[in-house]
């Protein structure tokens, strides 16, 4: 029985799993470097391998309406199909990926553990003063979620009303987030992250959600080229 | 299998088409011809369901296809230049050819491979302009899709691969007679594969005629100034004109009969049928354009 959303899911899972091999082969040079570095240095060499994996999921929002949105619907998917399967695939390369990041930050720790590594890696699960893997790679999920969620929604709205648009929603928005944080948002979001950790990444981790389903609203009718529904209006103003 | 009603479409507030109206029933190969800025992208786009009608019905098999999931099931469209990513080679865009089409024909998908000499492991961004080209209609073709639109299927290719693609695409057609729609700005590349052309202008379709009765279009009488013009006086469809010292040379929008053969030896004009490119350029020439 040939499925429609077979395409297209296939496509963003066959992209994402190059995007992978290709990140987690730099996490690992990474994490081979630090070693051999740790070695050279001495026993205090302190490291961080989670910025490939935090990067690609920061910087591909920005990719997907220039790649594979043409690409699935230049075969034929619809643009619905298209924001799911990207929604569903990239949350599933997210835990993928996490874990793998986790696996080797839990092995380089039992190394260093048994003197078999000089290497400390820094960990975003080290603030919750608790050596749970599983909370260590819940919040690594959470945070990816956060990125991928949030800068999905910047894209769409980028795509959808064109750069200028954009900049001055960014303007008038960043002004009232402004005006709140100098007022009583920074020692909320201080408090939250001090005595609330727990929940502050999970705030961020909805709000990540949340971006997802904004930009499959926006984006499941959306242009073919960015700010292309708002074309004939910039002519019009020119 | 496809009709077309009253479709409007614009680009925010610009005009990009203005009441379509088309249908047609069979299983037939048909050209889409226009000048550049006409519609034909835009007609296309639409056909394949990657933007919505402003006004109008689009029905292709019975669906709409705009945002309709079952769309890829009926329509393959291949643009001019088609997106492929970098990281493609030549099998890596035949498998996702065969999960995006139902009907899909792997087997017949090599064999164009093979005939075209495509490199299956060079990426395909490395490919040259017609290499491209030739990797569109391979995926085009083995789509099997009942509606196959192609926009300038043999832009890059030389004679040789030109007559290639004319070959298979008739050969798959008279085995699996299906909706083959051609576009292109070279009206010769494609009329010799064309039962029926369709004309683009001033972003409706103009016409939409057999290519035979369309190629008898366009007479050209030369000859002496005074007997052209009193030949053509009266005639209310002049394209071009041109005048060379006592001579004239006068493209008319209509067809060779005996009737014109008689007046033309007893006035000592000479009377020709012009290019099919040449009759659809100075068709939709605008007024000011010829004068």
């Amino acid at each position: 029985m040939f499925s429609t959303f077979n395409g297209p899911f296939k496509l963003m899972f066959e992209d994402l799993k190059k995007q992978t091999i290709i990140i987690l082969s730099i996490t690992v040079s990474i994490l081979i470097l630090f070693s051999i570095s740790g070695y050279l240095i001495g026993e205090n060499f302190t490291g961080a391998i989670f910025g490939p994996i935090y990067g690609f999921f920061l910087i591909y929002p920005f990719l997907l309406y220039n790649k594979t949105y043409k690409y699935v619907l230049s075969l034929g998917g619809t643009r619905r199909q298209y924001l799911l399967s990207t929604i569903i695939n990239t949350v599933l390369f997210i835990f993928i990926n996490t874990a793998f990041l986790n696996v080797m930050y839990q092995l380089n720790l039992y190394l260093s553990e048994n003197n078999g590594n000089p290497v400390h890696l820094q960990h975003v699960g080290l603030l919750f003063q608790s050596d749970n893997p599983v909370l260590y790679w819940w919040a690594d999920v959470v945070l990816c979620v956060f990125l991928f969620g949030v800068l999905l929604l910047v894209n769409s709205l980028w795509f959808y009303l064109g750069t200028i648009r954009l900049l001055i929603g960014i303007t008038i928005f960043g002004g009232i987030l402004v005006v709140w944080f100098t007022n009583e948002g920074m020692g909320k979001i201080i408090d939250l992250f001090i005595n609330h950790l727990l929940t502050f990444i999970h705030i961020l981790g909805f709000a990540g959600l949340c971006g997802m389903a904004l930009s499959y609203l926006i984006m499941r009718n959306g242009p073919l080229e960015r700010g292309g529904h708002l074309v004939g209006i910039r002519l019009k103003n020119n | 299998m496809i009709k077309i009603q009253g479709l409007d479409f614009n680009y925010g507030s610009t005009l990009a088409l203005k009441n379509v109206n088309l249908v047609e029933e069979e299983p037939i190969i048909m050209g889409l011809w226009g000048r550049n800025g006409a519609g034909k992208t835009t007609l296309m786009k639409l056909l394949a369901g990657l933007e919505k009608p402003k006004n109008g019905v689009i029905d292709i098999h019975g669906i709409s296809p705009y945002n309709h999931s079952e769309g890829m099931k009926y329509i393959a469209y291949m643009q001019e230049n088609h997106p492929f990513s970098e990281f493609w080679n030549v099998k890596d865009a035949l498998m996702f050819g065969a999960y995006f089409n139902p009907n899909w024909d792997q087997q017949y998908a090599e064999e164009l491979v093979e005939l075209f000499e495509l490199p299956k492991k060079k990426l395909i961004r490395k490919f040259s302009k017609g290499m491209q080209t030739m990797i569109k209609i391979v995926i085009g073709l083995a789509s099997k899709a009942p509606v196959t639109i192609m926009d300038e299927p043999t832009n890059g290719l030389d004679a040789f691969r030109r007559k290639q693609f004319y070959d298979v695409l008739l050969e798959t057609y008279e085995d699996h007679p299906r909706l083959f729609i051609l576009s292109s700005h070279h009206i010769e590349e494609i009329e010799p594969l064309c039962e029926k052309i369709a004309v683009i202008h001033n972003k409706t379709l103009a016409s939409y005629t057999d290519t035979e009765e369309l190629k008898r279009r366009g007479l050209m009488l030369t000859g002496p100034v005074e007997e052209v013009q009193k030949l053509v006086q009266s005639h209310h469809q002049i394209l071009q004109q041109k005048k060379l010292r006592n001579q004239m040379q006068v493209m008319i929008d209509d067809v060779i009969t005996d009737e014109w053969h008689t007046i033309a030896n007893a006035n000592k004009v000479r009377l020709e049928n012009v290019s099919l490119q040449d009759y659809l350029v100075q068709k939709t020439m605008t007024q000011e354009g010829r004068d």
